[in-house]
């Protein structure tokens, strides 16, 4: 069992964080590591736990007709497993702490953004507009909003910003945070296994890749493009944003 | 029940309060001006100097009358300076903002790369 749990979970992220797979199907990647995590960890856990149950009964009896050496061997593994139970447990707890912490600064530091703006709805989108020249979009998970700039409104067509607003409410919908913060926690918790971080770049990859679907759905791979485009030029992946777009429509 | 705000929520409205009063208010008349629910006058000063040590809030001494508290900047510049600092977002913050620009690293950009290359 621990050795399925173990494999799953160092298996999964090598086979599934492959650029052309993120590519073509980016939920469905998200949802099979998420699945394979799960089911892993899961496994993994049973089975360390399975292997404490031994040592602690040799811990106080001997049994009849056991071998010592057998004896010696479950009491090792068993508090080896304990010692692995543990780390494991502070690493998590680690980062879900600092994450913590951080969602509070966050939302602390965007509060006055938020609530400077006034809610308007940006197609079905429930949405809140500042008032700024820079051209802004973002969702803000913490607040459940998606905020953009009148900067923006001014630099955009109508059907482009729809499709940003789109692309924005699908970050919400999908529950792409969650999706990013399992990621995070477990290249946190296995630092030292390198396809946790490749699984963690595939993840942040994803979320962009499958919120361009959804807009790209909703109001055409053209329009997206275009909102890209015009929005932000310069930003790093935006120019293959839009290149994957247009080789979907191809 | 009492309704109760977070620390960013009771800044965040003390901010809003010393917007609309340009001239600067006491920490009594901050107080005064909560609609509902008013926080407790040492928590207002405690709030306020807090925002005076992030440089956000200037405390003004005048004679015979307490201090008077303004913003250092207007709505507008503290809306474009959070708006900036959320368009820097690094890769790692992406769980509090999710732009649409993405907050993609340039190893993102190669991943992306190899996967319209088919490689």
């Amino acid at each position: 069992m621990l050795a399925c749990g173990t494999s799953l979970t160092l298996i999964a992220p090598v086979a599934l964080a492959r650029p052309r797979l993120v590519s073509k199907y980016p939920m469905t990647i998200m949802i099979a590591w998420v699945v394979a995590l799960v089911a892993g960890a899961g496994l993994t856990a049973t089975g360390l736990m399975l292997m404490v149950g031994p040592a602690l009964i040799h811990h106080v009896e001997h049994e009849a007709g056991h071998s010592v050496d057998a004896a010696i061997t479950e009491t090792i593994l068993g508090w080896s497993s304990v010692g692995a139970i543990g780390i494991l447990a502070f690493r998590v707890g680690a980062t879900v702490g600092d994450l913590r912490a951080e969602e509070r600064d966050s939302r602390r530091e965007t509060l006055t953004l938020v609530e400077s703006g006034e809610p308007v709805l940006l197609g079905s989108v429930k949405s809140i507009r500042i008032h700024s020249a820079t051209p802004f979009i973002g969702a803000f998970p913490s607040h459940g909003r998606v905020v953009f700039s009148s900067g923006l409104e001014n630099a955009l067509t109508c059907d482009q910003l729809l499709s940003a607003g789109a692309h924005e409410q699908a970050h919400l919908d999908r529950h792409h945070r969650g999706l990013l913060t399992l990621a995070r926690i477990a290249a946190s918790s296995a630092p030292f296994i390198p396809a946790s971080h490749h699984m963690l770049q595939a993840m942040r990859v994803a979320t962009e890749l499958d919120a361009d679907d959804v807009a790209s759905s909703q109001f055409g791979a053209v329009v997206t493009s275009s909102a890209l485009l015009a929005s932000y030029p310069n930003e790093i992946g935006v120019a293959e944003r839009v290149a994957r777009l247009n080789q979907r429509t191809m | 029940m009492t309704e109760t705000r977070n620390r960013g929520e009771l800044e965040a409205a003390i901010m809003s309060i010393l917007w609309d009063s340009p001239q600067g208010l006491t920490a009594q008349e901050v107080r005064g001006s909560f609609v509902d629910a008013q926080p407790a006058i040492t928590t207002v000063i405690t709030v306020l100097d807090r925002l005076r040590r992030k440089e956000m809030v200037t405390r003004t001494s005048l004679p015979g009358q307490s201090h008077v508290f303004s913003t250092t900047r207007t709505r507008d510049e503290d809306v474009a300076t959070t708006m900036a600092n959320a368009l820097e977002s690094t890769p790692d913050r992406t769980l509090a903002l999710l732009r649409f620009a993405g907050a993609l690293s340039e190893s993102d950009r190669e991943f992306l790369r190899r996967a319209i290359d088919g490689s």
